[in-house]
């Protein structure tokens, strides 16, 4: 699975560390930084709570071209 | 009481869940096979039978229930598909097993060697009978009717 540099990315933009995005979603930073480094497929319940906290879809952060 | 180090509610997140899980798949396949190799090597040793009746009753449940559950959900496994050239190299191999636990044992080749067939036989009609209780579980759970949403609309 390649790494997910788009949801790196919109964190940035907003400012939020792993940590910080991981307690807005409710998982462990372990979570979250294993969605970035492509270690770990979330289901669509937790995509969609990614997507809410960074204010992005489903398509800008986890669509594949 | 309350118990201050016990959570009803799940303290992992998904991915740790994921995680506990494939942990806890490879404990039990690390105590089945752990077991299988302790009951074998104490056959071996001429142990007793009702010596070994603890681990027997505790392997025979833990493999009835995987096997039970895996059926009623329609599983039959990972990798080999349920056909019979299958289930007889399988109960084959269960057979010659049992042949050569009992030729160690025993050391009487024509008493092995009925074993090892009794055994093949057995395994290869248990494999049959479970196989054709997974086909009929498997299509029931492949024709299962989608839900009417009409009136949601």
């Amino acid at each position: 699975m390649p790494k997910n540099l788009k949801l790196k990315a919109a964190r940035a933009e907003k400012d939020m560390t792993q940590a910080a995005l991981a307690a807005a979603v409710g998982v462990s930073r372990q979570t979250i930084n294993a969605i970035e480094k492509g270690e770990y497929n979330p289901t669509i319940r937790l995509c969609l709570g990614i997507c809410k906290a960074l204010d992005k879809t489903l398509d800008d952060l986890f669509w594949e071209e | 009481m309350k118990l201050s180090f016990y959570q009803k509610q799940n303290q992992l997140d998904e991915m740790q869940e994921q995680t506990l899980r494939k942990i806890e798949a490879r404990g039990f396949w690390l105590m089945w096979g752990g077991l299988a190799a302790a009951m074998m090597i104490q056959q071996l040793m001429g142990v007793p039978e009702e010596q070994m009746a603890g681990e027997f009753l505790v392997f025979m449940a833990g493999s009835a229930y995987t096997a039970l559950e895996s059926i009623r959900n329609g599983i039959w496994d990972r990798r080999f598909k349920p056909k019979f050239g299958t289930n007889l190299a399988g109960s084959a191999a269960a057979g010659a097993a049992v042949f050569a636990l009992t030729y160690l044992r025993n050391g009487y080749w024509p008493g092995a060697l009925l074993s090892g067939g009794f055994t093949l036989l057995l395994t290869l009609f248990v494999l049959q009978t479970m196989m054709s209780f997974y086909e009929k579980r498997h299509r029931q759970l492949e024709n299962i009717e989608e839900e009417s949403h009409e009136s949601e609309d």
